[in-house]
Order: structure tokens, then C-alpha cells, then sequence
């Protein structure tokens, strides 16, 4: 018995193409048939999808995952506005468990938010009191009043540059920071970590959330 | 004949661009016969070589001890079972019987206690011409396990170290060969090298004395042996490359270099004969990156027991851009990253101290006393507490102790492959 993988490869083995590795779906289940004729009025409250970040169910309508935190509502309106890119601004246990800041709590409470990257430059700091600038304020504590900016290039890409901020910032989880007011490229999915917790995702809109 | 399982564990999921696949894989042999396959008892050989260098007669009582272990060695071997005792000095002479092997029973057996009595100390040590002996003896047997045990107290003087390594070519993969050290006088890496080479173990026998009980376990656990040829056959895609195999229990031993190729995307690893045991095995694979999402599969580790294959386990990786999920430390791979880079913080440290580098011996040897902690590896930290005075197991601070003797420092060395496996909660 052989299967063909996605790349159209011939494989002897039929759950992963023994070529490429690439996993082979088993052939699609029918549709169910379609017996309901329930009105709207009469149905049960709608099942939400699952959570697509941590795969909780979702809670009804509610806004924000009660799992991880996830915005389910900014998720659906970048995945209507196809196209650009987003960041996913939140507390990172795992980037704040690295930093070991141990007189600091990890903020429990605070829930991951998706932004649209619409401006060619978005600076990244702590606001003081009725500024609006920068326009990416952040809570937390190591952060400077202007860390970093994510910039546009002129082809569309998006880099990070730190404005000489006192604790640095870095990039995917490495140890070390990246260098003052120099350009760094980001690629998409990249992280961009700032202060004691804040990790910011950047990404094509269809798959920052 | 032995039934085998193979579990993985990885953390599967990767962030984006990572092409870094790690999972643990632990083989256990059951006992019991797998189906169709009809059980029997396995027809073995074995060869018992004695080091008897004139150093061997200093003290006597070394000569002594060495003639009741071979004595408790002959008396550990079933009947029925071809064997032969070599003498070996700068050359190899056959003790019993005189030539080829004698097949065991009480006669065959008092007959080569009683030569074994007649053996004297007189002479050089060339470890390869004992060696090449005994792959003549297995040569003439048709047997299914092929076992050597060779204790020896010296260093290898009478050949080069290319004659070694072209006998060890020659042996590797006609038996398998459990090593001892008897004293301090012998050289840790170089017998590594041979049972490294030949499969099998390698410890020290601080007091000669203790060598009966180590010669009747060791022969005791390869009669044991109820699977003789047993290899790992690893799969992987396209594009990707095998960075390491490692068995990473119950001792650490890099298999990466004894790949046989199968065909482009496939190699074998001898591990030799297995008797009721489990094993871990530690394997990296890099892979090409692919989209968020996508699923390959990074290696398919499968077991060839006497040319069939009988298990699998699938090492897989999904991209995702989820930090929660990629970001996951996977406790045993942790663990035996942990236990392979103490062996290798010993065996540095050790070395740097012997060159005089007292700051890199204290640096390499405080991470050994931190990463046994670390591991719960009990015996490694008595042993090192005999190279170093620990001040704080935590962060590995620790005093290189001015005197310290040879047969501790050569028993820190020798066990530093020695790993202890994750402790996982009961269930």
C-alpha cells in the first residue's frame, strides 16, 4: 500500500511521506448530512470555536480567552483586513522566568493584546501620565519611557531598533541584546522581548494572533 | 529472544525557522518471545583474557586475585557454552584449552581452573594481540553472542596506538567486550577506546580482591543475554541531517560515528546483545523549516533484532507560532543534556587539572558537582567529594583538594559516563 504526501511524493509509509517527512492526511470524512431545520430563535446558544492560541473552548461570546487571554475580537477583525502585519503584545512567563527579576510578580492579571502595525514608526515605552506617545505603552516596570520602535522599511518589512534603553531588548530568546539605535530585520513570527516580562510577536495579520 | 517497546519523548512543537529537532527515546527488552518467533536458548561464546604483564606479579597478591576472578569467571559459564582463557602479555597465549575453544562442563571447567593456577607474571602488555586472538577463537564458533571479558593493570606499551586502532577495526562487530583496570597503573581513555569500541563496559577495580564478584556478574549478565544482535535503524527526510545519536543510559556513549547506511535516508547503530534492560537514547536531527502548522516527520527509530524490524517510534516536529507550546522544555531531553555535559565537565575538569589548570579544573568540576546535584547522579557526587572539597552544591562552588589519590581520581574518570535516568513521578 502506498500514499501520495502533499508534495506529491510516492510513499510506502502512510501516515509521514517516507521522502520528505510531510505529513499525509487521511482522506476528508463526508460532510455530515444536513438534517437540522431548527429555526434560529428555537437553537441553542451557538458553540464558539475553541481558542486557536491555547485551544480552550471559548466562553460564549466573551471577548478574551479565559485560558491564556487570547482577543478573540481583534483576531476576527485583523483576519477580516487581510493582509499587513500585527503585533501580539503580552506578559511571557517563559521570557520573564529567564530574566529572574525575582523582586518583581509576574503580572497574572494582564492579557495578551493584538495591535495592527499601521504607522511606519510605533515607539515602544512606558507613557507618562495623559501622553499618548509612545504609541505601543507598556506596564511594565523595566521598560524605558522610549525602549525601541518597530520601523517600516520602504520594500514593507518591519525591524526593531532599541532607542538606548537601560535594560536592552532582545530577540527570540536570546541572551543577548541587541545593539543600541541599529536596525535589526524582524522575519515573521519573530519576538521582540523588552523589560521583566513584555514580549512582543510581530507577524503577517493572518497569523500574529 | 526478547520483546522490545520504544517511547518517545520530545517536545515537538518548534518556533518558526527553529530546524533543531531533540526527543529521548527509551528501548525496553520484555521478557518473553515475540510472535512467530520460536524461542530458544542462545548459543554463546565466551572468552575470558587475563593480563598477565610482569607488573601483574607486583604485589603478588594482584597476580592472585586476578587467577580466582578467571576461576569465578569459568564457574559463572553454562554448560554448553564454547569458551577459551588467554594469557596476555606482549603477546597472546592460549591458557585452555590449547587451541580453539573448549565446549563447558564441570570436566572442561576444572580443567581450566587448574591451568588457570599455572598462570605467571612475566612480560610486556599489547592489548591488540590479545584482541586479535580472540577474534580468531570466535572466529571457528558458530554462536549467536560473542562475549570477552579483559582485565589488564598496565598501559598498553608494547604496540602503537594505529596497531590498537587496526585491531579494534578488525574486532568491531564480532564480539563484544567488557573491559576492568585493575590499580591505578592503567589508562582510563585507552581502555574506553577498546570497549567503546567493542560494545561493552569499562569500570575500575580499586583492590584486587573485589575482581572474583565483578568477573561472575559480568560473565553472569552476558549469559543473561537472551537477544544477540540488536541496532537502532534511524530514518530521517530528505534535506535533514542526523547532528548526533547518543546513548545517554544507563551509561553515555556516542553512537553517531558507527552509522552503517542502510540507504540515503536510513542508517543502522549496533548496540549489541540485550538481555531484560531499558536503554535511552538521545537524538537530534536537523530539519528544513517549514510554515506554521506544518507537521514532518523528523526521524523514524525503529529496532532490527536479528535482521528484522520489529518497533518504531515517531520523532515529529509542528511549527508553531505559539511561545507557550514551542517554548516547553521537555524533561527528559533537560536531564540527559544535563547528564552528558557532566561527563563531560569530569573528564575536562580532571584533565585540567592534570595539565596544572587549577581555575579551569575548579570551573569544570564546580559545573560537575552542580549538574550531579542537579541530576540526583548520588554516586558521581561521593566521587567527586574525593577530587574536590564542595562548599555549596547549588551553584557548584568548590576547592580543588590538595591531595587526592590516583585510584579516586581514576574511578571519577571511569564512571563519568555512568548516568542515572529521570526520575519520573509514580503513577
Amino acid at each position: 500500500m502506498t500514499a501520495t504526501c502533499p508534495a506529491g511524493h510516492v510513499s510506502a509509509t502512510t501516515d509521514y511521506c517516507d521522502q520528505c517527512g510531510a505529513r499525509i492526511e487521511a482522506a476528508p470524512d463526508p460532510p455530515p448530512p444536513v438534517t437540522s431545520t431548527t429555526s434560529p430563535a428555537t437553537s441553542p446558544s451557538p458553540v464558539s470555536a475553541p481558542c486557536p492560541q491555547c485551544g480552550a473552548p471559548r466562553a460564549g461570546r466573551d471577548r478574551f480567552c479565559e485560558s491564556c487571554g487570547f482577543d478573540f475580537v481583534a483576531a476576527a477583525e485583523l483576519e477580516a483586513d487581510a493582509g499587513g502585519w500585527a503585533a501580539t503584545i503580552g506578559p511571557d512567563r517563559e521570557y520573564f522566568a529567564r530574566m529572574a527579576a525575582e523582586e518583581l510578580a509576574f503580572p497574572d492579571d494582564e492579557r495578551a493584546r493584538t495591535i495592527t502595525l499601521d504607522a511606519p514608526r510605533l515607539r515602544i515605552g512606558r507613557r507618562r501620565a495623559g501622553d499618548d506617545v509612545p504609541e505601543i505603552a507598556l506596564g511594565d516596570p523595566a521598560v524605558s519611557r522610549l525602549h525601541a520602535s518597530l520601523v517600516r522599511d520602504d520594500d514593507g518589512a518591519w525591524a526593531v531598533v532599541d532607542e538606548g534603553s537601560s535594560n536592552g531588548t532582545t530577540i527570540n530568546g536570546a541572551s543577548d541584546p541587541i545593539p543600541p539605535h541599529v536596525e535589526v530585520r524582524l522575519a515573521d513570527g519573530d519576538r521582540v522581548h523588552v523589560g521583566a516580562w513584555t514580549t512582543i510577536t510581530v507577524g503577517l495579520r493572518s497569523r500574529a494572533a | 529472544m526478547s520483546r522490545f517497546t520504544a517511547d518517545v519523548y520530545q517536545n515537538e512543537f518548534l518556533p518558526l525557522g527553529a530546524t533543531e529537532v531533540d526527543a529521548v527515546v527509551t528501548v525496553t527488552a520484555l521478557d518473553g518471545a515475540v510472535a512467530g518467533v520460536v524461542a530458544g536458548p542462545i548459543r554463546a561464546a565466551e572468552v575470558v583474557i587475563v593480563d598477565t604483564s610482569g607488573s601483574m606479579a607486583v604485589p603478588p597478591t594482584k597476580l592472585k586475585a586476578a587467577r580466582q576472578a578467571t576461576a569465578a569467571a569459568v564457574d559463572a559459564i553454562r554448560d554448553g557454552v564454547e569458551f577459551a582463557i588467554v594469557a596476555g602479555t606482549d603477546r597472546a597465549t592460549p591458557v585452555f584449552p590449547a587451541h580453539g575453544l573448549a565446549t563447558a562442563s564441570a570436566e572442561t571447567r576444572a580443567q581450566a581452573k587448574a591451568a588457570i593456577e599455572e598462570l605467571e607474571a612475566a612480560g610486556g602488555t599489547a592489548i591488540g594481540s590479545w584482541l586479535e586472538l580472540a577474534r580468531e577463537l570466535f572466529a571457528g564458533a558458530s554462536v549467536d553472542l560473542r562475549h570477552a571479558i579483559l582485565v589488564t593493570d598496565g598501559q598498553n606499551q608494547h604496540e602503537t596506538p594505529e596497531e590498537l586502532e587496526r585491531v579494534l577495526a578488525a574486532c568491531k562487530g564480532r564480539f563484544q567486550c567488557d573491559c576492568r583496570g585493575v590499580g591505578t597503573d592503567w589508562e582510563v581513555a585507552e581502555l574506553r577506546r577498546v570497549a567503546s569500541a567493542l560494545l561493552g563496559s569499562v569500570d575500575i577495580v580499586p583492590r584486587p580482591e573485589e575482581l572474583a564478584a565483578d568477573f561472575r556478574a559480568m560473565t553472569e549478565r552476558a549469559m543473561a543475554r537472551g537477544t544477540a544482535d540488536v541496532a537502532l535503524r534511524l530514518w530521517s527526510p530528505q534535506g535533514a541531517t542526523v547532528a548526533f545519536v547518543k546513548q545517554v543510559a544507563p551509561t553515555i556513549e556516542d553512537l553517531t560515528e558507527r552509522a552503517v547506511a542502510v540507504d540515503v535516508l536510513t542508517a543502522d547503530y549496533p548496540t549489541g546483545a540485550w538481555g531484560q534492560e531499558a536503554r535511552d537514547y538521545h537524538v537530534r536531527i536537523h530539519v528544513t523549516a517549514r510554515e506554521a502548522g506544518d507537521e514532518v516527520l523528523a526521524g523514524r527509530l525503529g529496532l532490527v533484532v536479528d535482521g528484522a524490524l520489529i518497533t518504531q517510534a515517531l520523532v515529529r516536529a509542528i511549527w508553531t507560532e505559539d511561545a507557550e507550546l514551542s517554548t516547553r522544555i521537555n524533561p527528559e531531553v533537560a536531564h540527559y543534556t544535563g547528564q552528558a555535559e557532566l561527563a563531560e565537565a569530569i573528564q575536562e575538569g580532571l584533565e585540567a587539572r592534570r595539565t596544572g589548570d587549577e581555575a579551569g579544573a575548579t570551573f569544570k568540576l564546580g559545573r560537575a558537582v552542580q549538574l550531579a546535584a542537579e541530576g540526583g547522579n548520588e554516586g558521581t557526587l561521593q566521587l567527586l567529594g574525593r577530587v574536590v572539597d564542595v562548599d555549596d552544591p547549588a551553584t557548584g562552588t568548590v576547592r580543588l583538594k590538595r591531595h587526592v589519590e590516583d585510584v579516586d581520581e581514576m574511578s571519577l574518570d571511569t564512571r563519568s559516563t555512568k548516568t542515572v535516568r529521570v526520575q519520573r513521578p509514580a503513577s
